[in-house]
């Protein structure tokens, strides 16, 4: 009691210190506070600590390969061949000319237009804007991770150890762990386990108040759509690992991205434009997943060239 | 008590505001991306005059497959096929507000070239716009006056600037390639384009002639000739023919350029032992660089001067060694095989390419400075030898017998890409290229 008299005191003149100067200091000590604040959660490229009551693990690494690979003699580094070799491409006998894809003629490729497909072409995959006409395919989040298994195991098929067969399994069986648990429960760690198989998600459902299982599906969606836009010439950027591009963009519910902006950027200036590209490539994004409460959800990409696979 | 209760509003409030920013958003991490190159479309060019003819046609198809065929030589690029596109190759748009952007994104194009090309006499004017598929918005816009003849520097100008705004450099469209050929029935020091066209003679000596090096500023070449019966050192100027000579006491071979200077390093034996000399333009001798027992040969200065690779047989095979110029440091580099020869720097001093003896051919190697990471670039083409790089550090040039008769190849710097340059009669090895020549 005496205390709070004490307190109150300082307020009402009662504590000898003139009212002025107290509301004075009190009001330039929250001033200062608010500014620090400011500047803390507020400044560019400031990484915010996330507020997760249900922190889990940003589980990047996928693959345990076993350890202890015998490595070269110290002085006499390991001899890597190019991918250029490894692949044994067919050297062109003539000064390089324009590559021609399948023939498509105008008239078909207008009625192709009209069936809102994709057109293809030999060589490359073609990059096409999504019409925002054409029909979205549905995919199942299950099928979507699926696919996301399948990719990554083709990436280690050449040459996959038994451990790498085993680590996929248990993967899996994490997977079919995770979506029985979360028809039981749908809250609680079992998210962990999704984010998990797909590399690069991070923990939290960014506010809304669906389980985070089901939100870190739709985060693999984001993920897979739009690495699958992202194309990048090394022979342009180069490899620079340390090199990230921060991108924050918005999604609204009919999954189409109102906004796109750069948190950071690199000092490579084609990695960062790319990567816009990739982004804008990829509009619209699959509708954000029924339930969510927000007007729209708000995530950042990472982009940077530590995977870098070729086609 | 007021102003107590306002300031426990407001304190509340300012906590609300961090319980929202705090976990704002999440975060995606995405870093393997799909390597290709980037699709651009170049459409024919317009007719400024606004009707066809047959010169317009003539002009304007020149200029967009000269275009093509230099963008196409970076690598960097995919040039998409014309018979692939939407717009009509009669009335092509070349503005920002004409151009159906939608339409060239969805044959697949990042990046549209338009142009514009108007002829009157010999007088040639064209418009030239890079725009940006994607961003649907204009990166370039450039309109040149040239006489008609100069149409091939204009497009390199052009050239140069894409490349310029997607790397931050100029590219390899102001350089040349020297190169050893046996086309006059002696082995002759030629001369090219980076890309392979006009061919000329450079040398014509009636002799074994070898060796070129570009001084840094591509206004001589220093080569080894048995003009006098003996390999001696020559310089001669790119422009105006005048030459000078080393010829000490036995062999004087692979003369290399001190960056930035009229000096060079060489091999001279006139002691008896073939060492690596510095001497002047003219041949006085400034420094003995090493010292060894064996032999070194085959100089190779790093682009700030700072460090020399070589070749030495001092451990009893032919291997790359690196000497510290200031400090006379040496260290070996190479330790894989028993036969690694013809060093060269990258520009950016980070890496150093090489030809190796692997399996009973020659293949080209990369390493680093430091001897890390060393990575061969050709495998099972027959001998691959004396690597060069571009002066942008994209692209190597080299010797390649893969056809049977050697010829001039390049690749990128990853090894991808390797293509022939071009054919001439007899057989070519022994590529340089050239720095950035600016005023040819």
């Amino acid at each position: 009691m005496q205390e709070g008299f004490q307190f109150s005191g300082y307020f009402n003149g009662k504590s000898g210190i003139p009212q002025k100067t107290v509301t004075l200091t009190f009001v330039i000590s929250f001033a200062c506070h608010a500014v620090l604040i400011g500047v803390l959660f507020f400044l560019p490229g400031y990484s915010r600590p996330m507020f997760n009551p249900f922190p889990s693990a940003i589980n990047v690494s996928l693959v345990s390969l076993p350890a202890g690979r015998p490595g070269p003699p110290a002085g006499k580094p390991a001899l890597k061949k190019s991918a250029a070799i490894v692949e044994k491409k067919v050297v062109k006998q003539v000064p390089a000319k324009i590559e021609k894809p399948k023939e498509i003629s105008k008239p078909e490729i207008k009625a192709v237009k009209k069936a809102q497909e994709k057109p293809v072409t030999k060589v490359s995959k073609a990059i096409s804007l999504k019409p925002k006409i054409s029909p979205k395919k549905k995919v199942e989040s299950a099928e979507l991770i699926k696919n996301a298994v399948k990719d990554m195991e083709k990436k280690v098929e050449e040459s996959r150890p038994s451990s790498v067969d085993e680590a996929i399994s248990k993967i899996r069986d994490k997977i079919a762990k995770a979506e029985g648990a979360n028809q039981s429960r749908g809250l609680g760690s079992q998210g962990s386990a999704i984010k998990g198989a797909v590399p690069g998600i991070s923990g939290g459902s960014g506010g809304s108040n669906l389980p985070i299982g089901i939100f870190d599906i739709y985060k693999a969606e984001i993920f897979y759509t739009i690495q699958q836009n992202w194309a990048y010439s090394e022979q342009i950027g180069g490899r620079g690992l340390d090199e990230l591009a921060v991108l924050v963009i918005k999604i609204m519910h009919n999954g189409e991205i109102s906004d796109i902006r750069f948190e950071s950027r690199s000092k490579n200036r084609y990695l960062d434009e790319s990567a816009y590209r990739a982004i804008q490539k990829s509009n619209p994004l699959p509708p954000l997943p029924e339930g969510y409460s927000r007007p729209y959800y708000e995530v950042g990409l990472r982009f940077g060239t530590s995977g870098l696979k070729r086609n | 008590m007021r102003c107590f209760r306002f300031f426990i509003v407001i304190i509340a409030a300012v906590l609300a505001m961090t319980e929202i920013s705090f976990g704002a958003y999440d975060y995606i991490d995405i870093n393997s991306p799909s390597i290709r190159k980037m699709p651009i479309a170049i459409p024919l060019f317009k007719s400024g005059t606004g009707t066809i003819n047959n010169n317009d046609m003539i002009f304007s198809k020149q200029a967009s497959n000269m275009l093509a065929e230099m963008l196409d030589f970076t690598c960097y690029f995919k040039i998409l096929d014309r018979e692939s596109f939407l717009e009509n190759p009669l009335k092509p748009e070349t503005t920002l507000q004409n151009i159906n952007f939608h339409n060239w994104a969805t044959v697949g194009a990042e990046l549209l070239v338009t142009g514009k090309i108007s002829i009157k006499g010999d007088l040639l004017e064209i418009e030239l716009r890079l725009f940006d598929t994607i961003k649907a918005s204009q990166l370039i816009g450039k309109k040149y006056k040239a006489d008609a003849k100069s149409l091939n520097q204009v497009i390199r100008l052009f050239a140069s600037e894409i490349v310029f705004y997607l790397t931050g450099n100029r590219g390899i469209f102001d350089t040349r390639i020297a190169f050893v050929s046996t086309g006059s029935g002696n082995k002759e020091i030629y001369i090219c384009d980076f890309d392979g066209t006009n061919v000329k003679q450079f040398t014509n000596n009636k002799a074994i002639t070898l060796f070129p090096a570009w001084s840094s500023d591509g206004k001589w070449i220093a080569y080894t000739s048995y003009l006098k019966g003996n390999p001696d050192i020559y310089i001669k100027n790119v422009n105006n023919n005048s030459i000078s000579v080393i010829a000490k006491k036995g062999i004087n071979i692979t003369p290399v350029w001190v960056p930035g200077k009229f000096a060079l390093a060489a091999t001279l034996s006139y002691t008896g032992d073939q060492d690596i000399y510095l001497m002047t333009g003219t041949g006085k001798i400034i420094k003995k660089l090493t010292k060894s027992s064996g032999s070194d040969v085959s100089p190779a200065l790093s682009t700030d001067g700072k460090k020399m690779a070589f070749v030495s047989s001092r451990s009893g095979t032919p291997q790359i060694y690196i000497k510290d110029l200031y400090t006379g440091y040496e260290k070996r580099l190479t330790f894989n095989g028993n036969y690694n020869t013809q060093p060269c720097w990258s520009p950016k001093g980070d890496k150093i390419v090489y030809s190796g003896l692997d399996g009973g051919s020659h293949n080209i190697f990369i390493i680093g400075f430091d001897g890390k990471n060393p990575v061969q670039l050709t495998q099972d083409t027959g001998n691959n030898e004396s690597p060069s790089w571009s002066p942008d550090g994209t692209l190597i040039v080299f010797s390649s017998t893969r056809e049977g008769p050697s010829r001039i190849y390049v690749m990128t710097s990853y090894g991808t890409d390797q293509r022939r340059v071009f054919s001439i009669s007899g057989e070519q090895s022994n590529p340089k290229w050239s720095p950035r020549l600016v005023n040819k």
